[in-house]
């Protein structure tokens, strides 16, 4: 999943010197964002990781207004956060899926819950049967229409959440570590939806994970630590850089990690290892070799 | 504490058209002092089987079984349960109540008529099993700390009970990597100097897999694999066949093997498998 095409020249969403500061409750001053620089084109896949308590968090709420910059700015497809007006716009345009499914559905069934957004724009009720049909189809959900959404598998939830966001003709999707809760098979779900989405609608996509192995297959990682930016790039280069993500505490890949204690010991792989299936033929090609 | 359950089966809502059983006939056995895994995909009723055993839920047949007995219906019987089997939910911090570190961890201290001398130490002891004593958090709203210190003052609030036994559903979702690594070097301290039998519910057995002594898997509610972490991961089919991830590296064990390279399949860490393919290729034992 490493190409993305289609992605425009001008920036979808523009943070300029964004800063987010807060009183604790000691009157101290936090700076939640500390100097954020960011451009980010439609149809991208942007992975963002770093230390719990970094920013992650805080930086994806700027993007839909639900927090607002203390300095900077924050511009979505040319639409400022800055005045309330261009709110239910951003809204629309980019949908939050957050962690716990359990707190994002609303509804009793399915449907109405994907229809909720639809229903709060006051679209004609043949559009949003119709909307509702489509995003649900795409998620691959069709059938679950009349399941109340407490009985769904968390892999099922977060789709529902993703479709409710589809519904909504959105062109970007901010996800706080979506897998958090799920099993493997509804991280595999999820994850493959999501992919899909940006690959055949060009979708945006946000997606702050813990995970490496998530990370990897974004088209590009941005590292955080202390509310700034402190890498950017493809996944290649920016998870086989070991020491700046342990120095974080973080971690690479487990094939990247298990490469670097192999080269240690002089096994003579390159640098760019990131996936196990890439660590598997090198030392299978080593192997012939010796 | 021994604990385990005998042929336990669990129906939610009898006897009504949603009735659903969520455990058929499960018979585990969870010795004093070990370390236990339990696996399954969601559904499986990982969360209902713990439920049971500190006594939250009541079986529908079978029995739990504590040191060998029975357990009755009496309540002095199952508060004694509950303060021996501490049982820390899912994302706990989200049950945060109190106002201070202090109140939150000593409202079970309080709830077992300490006196306020007692719920200090209490308090004291169980932040320094956490490893937060330093931190001077005991006057803090709970609410304002890092996403991992929450998680271990949570688990700091069950300890306080002093239970024998502690259970964890899922203790790592939403922590980063150094939360992560932290949490399972805590849990695996308490388990060996503490001697605190310990239960994990997770998805990811590469957390586990180096650690547990006993590797649990549910599936539809009945207990479809037990054994050592070998014994469990050896079967990666069928646990694939369940829905499950094996550990990334037990994957490349068997990709490197199914290649035709000499190496061992019941391989769970990053340095054991380091140990395996440096044998695979003659360089023998590492320092």
């Amino acid at each position: 999943m490493d190409n993305h095409h289609k992605v425009e020249q001008s920036p979808f969403i523009k943070i300029e010197g964004l800063h987010y500061r807060y009183e604790t409750e000691g009157g101290e001053t936090i700076e939640a964002l500390d100097g954020i620089d960011l451009e980010i084109r439609q149809g991208e896949y942007v992975a963002i990781i770093g230390p719990n308590g970094s920013g992650k968090t805080t930086l994806l709420k700027h993007i839909n207004a639900l927090l607002l910059p203390s300095a900077g700015s924050v511009t979505v497809s040319g639409l400022s956060t800055a005045d309330e007006a261009n709110f239910p716009e951003i809204r629309r345009q980019c949908g939050m899926i957050f962690q716990n499914p359990d707190n994002q559905l609303v509804a009793t069934t399915v449907e109405e819950d994907i229809a909720f957004g639809l229903e709060n724009l006051a679209l004609p009720s043949p559009v949003i049967r119709e909307r509702v049909a489509e995003a649900l189809h795409i998620l691959g959900l069709t059938g679950l229409e009349q399941h109340p959404p407490h009985l769904l598998s968390g892999g099922e939830k977060q789709r529902v959440a993703i479709a409710g966001v589809l519904a909504m003709r959105s062109r970007c999707l901010l996800m706080d570590e979506p897998t958090a809760m799920l099993d493997p098979a509804g991280q595999q779900e999820v994850l493959a939806a999501v992919h899909k989405l940006n690959r055949e609608r060009n979708i945006t996509v946000i997606h702050v994970t813990h995970f490496p192995e998530e990370a990897a297959l974004a088209g590009r990682i941005v590292v955080m630590d202390r509310g700034t930016i402190v890498g950017d790039g493809p996944p290649r280069q920016l998870l086989s850089r070991l020491s700046l993500l342990h120095r974080l505490e973080l971690q690479g890949t487990m094939a990247a990690e298990l490469a670097a204690l192999l080269r240690q010991d002089g096994f003579a792989l390159n640098g760019e290892i990131i996936h196990m299936r890439e660590l598997s033929g090198a030392l299978c090609a080593l192997a012939q070799k010796t | 504490m021994r604990l385990g359950t005998e042929n336990l089966t669990y129906i939610y809502m009898p006897g009504t058209p949603f009735a659903t059983a969520a455990l058929k006939g499960v018979t585990i056995d969870i010795e004093p002092g070990s370390f236990n895994a339990l696996l399954g995909p969601s559904g499986s009723g990982k969360s209902t089987l713990i439920q049971h055993l500190n006594g939250l839920l009541k079986p529908t047949s079978g029995r739990v079984l504590v040191d060998g007995r029975p357990l009755g219906n009496d309540r002095a019987e199952l508060l004694a349960l509950r303060r021996q089997v501490g049982l820390v939910f899912q994302m706990p911090e989200q049950q945060f109540f109190a106002e201070s570190v202090f109140d939150e961890i000593a409202f079970a201290p309080r709830n077992l008529g300490l006196n306020e001398e007692q719920v200090k130490e209490r308090v004291q002891w169980s932040l320094e099993l956490v490893g937060l004593e330093g931190k001077n958090l005991q006057k803090r709203s709970p609410f304002h700390l890092s996403s991992g210190q929450k998680r271990l003052v949570a688990i700091a609030s069950v300890l306080a009970l002093q239970p024998k036994v502690l259970i964890l559903d899922e203790p790592t979702a939403g922590l980063d990597p150094g939360g992560r690594r932290h949490l399972f070097s805590l849990l695996s301290r308490l388990n060996r100097r503490e001697k605190l039998t310990v239960l994990i519910v997770t998805h990811h057995p590469e957390d586990v897999a180096a650690l547990a002594d006993q590797c649990l898997v549910l599936s539809g509610g009945r207990l479809a694999l037990a054994g050592t972490p070998e014994e469990v991961f050896s079967q990666g089919e069928e646990l694939q066949r369940l829905g499950l991830a094996l550990p990334p590296v037990t994957c490349l064990m068997n990709e490197l093997n199914a290649q035709g390279a000499p190496v061992p399949g019941a391989v769970f860490s990053l340095e054991q498998a380091r140990r395996a393919i440096n044998n695979w290729f003659g360089r023998g034992e590492e320092p």
